[in-house]
This record gives structure tokens, sequence and C-alpha cells, in this order.
């Protein structure tokens, strides 16, 4: 099923996003996705960057590489939280720059998300 | 048409009447870093706020407590004035109780309002993570909502609403309604819309959007079909709000006056 970029807005830039519709989505929005995280203001690019990490994909680890090294906070804060479930072990290039990102928020949440990782045995 | 003493009486005010304190929650220091925002639809003047209240029949009034741990991108007093425009149109007044600065504390940077279990599902051979989202579901609150408003509620009525002002949430969203059950509030993000704190409060009021939660429909020709963006409560999004006075329905305004967060005058 072919993804336009109007259906991800309407699933991401509202109130409260309804992220649940990831599995209607599929990889195949990840090329909106990642336009958003490279291209939107950051409330919608933090949006984007965290629905990525929902979906276990490799364009994801970039998607997350790329939102990892956003100007703003924000997007980097959603790019850690983002990283929770993805199997693929690049994802651990990401949390690695997170663990170490200059704002102590991004931070934090890079090293919960490590540890969440691993007490999460099956992932 | 009320005066603005029984306007006074209405706010629980028995004394003498200050419209910089007691309508827009600000000391008199305020008064000396006003400034007029020229790209508002209106703006800031008491004078104008005033004559909203005098003219319209305020009968309830929803008491907030503001708390602000990082400014919003869009002030507060946009936002305040926002809600106030659609609240006060039917007979709901907002008074501002309190308005105060707190340090956010990094713990909360973001605040966490996911339940941390995924359920992996697989679409077209890749795992699909469906995390649960507090907010979106109404399920409770995290342990952060929990230590956040707990720090904060000392001195705050149970019958007022306590609204944060903070950095971000994770997942990520404009803002957030669940809340412990013995302090009603809500979090806006910085990233926040002119219109979601009174959309958020909205749902501490006990509305639900408009139009339900659209399931599962995915098609733009059924979102747009479905999507009323002329009501505050609207699921598609407060930032495509085709009006600068959004409504409510008849029966969502009668809900929020039942509400034991709006007191009767």
């Amino acid at each position: 099923m072919v993804i336009t970029l109007g259906q991800v807005l309407s699933i991401l830039d509202i109130d409260e996003p309804r992220y649940s519709m990831v599995g209607k989505l599929g990889s195949e929005a990840l090329p909106h996705l990642e336009t958003l995280v490279r291209t939107a203001e950051p409330m919608l690019a933090s949006k984007a960057a965290f629905m990525a990490g929902l979906i276990d994909h490799d364009r994801s680890v970039s998607i997350l590489m790329t939102a990892a090294q956003s100007k703003d906070a924000m997007v980097r804060m959603a790019a850690a939280g983002g990283c929770r479930y993805i199997r693929l072990p690049r994802i651990n290039d990401v949390l690695n720059r997170l663990k170490n990102d200059e704002d102590i928020g991004v931070r934090n949440k890079a090293l919960k998300i490590i540890r969440l990782r691993s007490s999460i045995k099956q992932y | 048409m009320k005066s603005i003493r029984q306007i006074g009486n209405c706010i629980g005010l028995q004394n003498k009447i200050s419209i910089i304190k007691n309508f827009f929650g600000y000391s008199e220091r305020w008064k000396a870093n006003l400034r007029v925002d020229n790209n508002f639809f209106w703006t800031i003047n008491s004078l104008s706020v005033l004559d909203q209240m005098k003219h319209y029949m305020i009968d309830h009034n929803v008491h907030l407590h503001i708390r602000t741990g990082v400014a919003p991108n869009i002030s507060i007093d946009r936002m305040i004035y926002a809600m106030r425009s659609v609240y006060n149109k039917y007979g709901l007044g907002v008074v501002i109780r309190s308005n105060k600065t707190f340090d956010l504390s990094n713990d909360f940077r973001p605040l966490d309002v996911a339940v941390t279990v995924p359920i992996p599902i697989p679409v077209a051979g890749v795992a699909i993570f469906i995390v649960e989202d507090l907010c979106a579901n109404s399920l409770g609150t995290s342990d952060d909502q929990d230590d956040l408003f707990s720090q904060h509620k000392s001195g705050v009525d149970p019958s007022h609403i306590l609204v944060f002002f903070i950095d971000t949430t994770d997942p990520p969203s404009n803002g957030c309604s669940s809340h412990p059950s013995d302090t009603p509030g809500a979090v806006i993000a910085k990233g926040a819309t002119l219109w979601t704190l009174a959309h958020e409060v909205g749902h501490v009021l006990g509305l639900s959007h408009t139009e339900g939660i659209l399931g599962d429909v995915l098609t733009e020709i059924d979102i747009n079909a479905l999507c009323e963006f002329d009501h505050l409560m609207t699921t598609c999004g407060t930032g495509k709000l085709s009006t600068n006075s959004p409504i409510l329905d008849s029966s969502e305004v009668q809900k929020m006056k039942d509400s034991n967060l709006t007191i009767r005058c």
C-alpha cells in the first residue's frame, strides 16, 4: 500500500498523535518520516523521530541517527525515546552518541533507554 | 450584563478587585513588563477581557494554577486569551488563581507518559512496536506524571486545575490531560499550539474528541470528511483549526458545566 505524506501528517501533526496507527503505515511511512525529521519544525520532527523508532527497520536507525544530530534538544530527546525497541545492533551507535549529548535531559533519557533495553531480554 | 462586582463575586473576590492580579493572575510588577503582541488577533488588553466577561453571561468558572517550567513557543498569555475567547462565549470564565515558575528537573525532560511494554506485531516482515500512550488512551499516569503533580499540588484546591508548561513528553505530544485521580491537571509542551491549553483543559473537564478516536481511518479523503476543523476538541489537530473562534457543542458545554471542576456562580 502506498502511504502518502498527508496520511502520515494526519497521524502525527495533531495534539495527541495516534502512534498506534503505525501498524497501518508500516515501513512505507519511513521516507516521509525521514523528510519530517530533516525539514519539519521541532515539535513535528520529534513526533516523526519517535514514530520511526516503532518500526524495526534499517532506515529507522538512519532516521534516528539524523534526529540524534538535530540542533534541537527536543528532537534529540525524541530520538532517545525512539531507540527503545529497535533490535538492530546499529541502534547502539545512536544511543552511544546520545548518552554523551551536551543536554543532560537527552543524556538521562539515553541512559534510561539503555537500561530498559538491557532489561528486555527478548529484544 | 454583569457588573465588575458581580463578576468578582463569581470568582470568589469579596474585597478590593485588581484586574491585573485577579483576572490575569499576575502580580502588579507584571504591568511594567507588559508587551503588546501585534501579531495576535487581539492585543493583550485587560479592558477588552473585562468587556468580554461583562457581556458574556458567565455562570461557571474554571480555576487554573499555572506552573511554568519551560516557557512555550507561543506565550502563555496568548494561550489563556485564546482559551477565554472560546470558554467565555459559552458562559465559562477562566480564572488564573496562581502563576508561578519552577525549576523543571532534568528527570522530567522529557516527561515520560508511556507504558514501556512493547507489543510487537509483524507488518510485511517488519516488527512494529505499539507503545501505549497514556495521554491518548486515558490509561492512567506514569511515575513521572505522579511525581510532577505530587511535587506541586500543595495549596491547590482539589476542584482547581493544575497546568504545567514543560519541555516535551515521551512519546512527543502537544499536551497531555491524564493526571493523578486526586490532582486534576494537564501538561503542555513547549511546541504546543495556540489552542492546546484550551483543548487539554477541555479533556480535564470531561470532553472527548469531537470525531471520536477515528479508529483506524487512514485515507486522506475519509480523514478530511470526518475532521471538524471548527471544533476546539477536534482530534485532527488544533494547529489546523480553520477559525479564530473554535466552537463547542451544547452537549459539551453542558458536560463542562456539570463537571465538579467548574464552579457555579
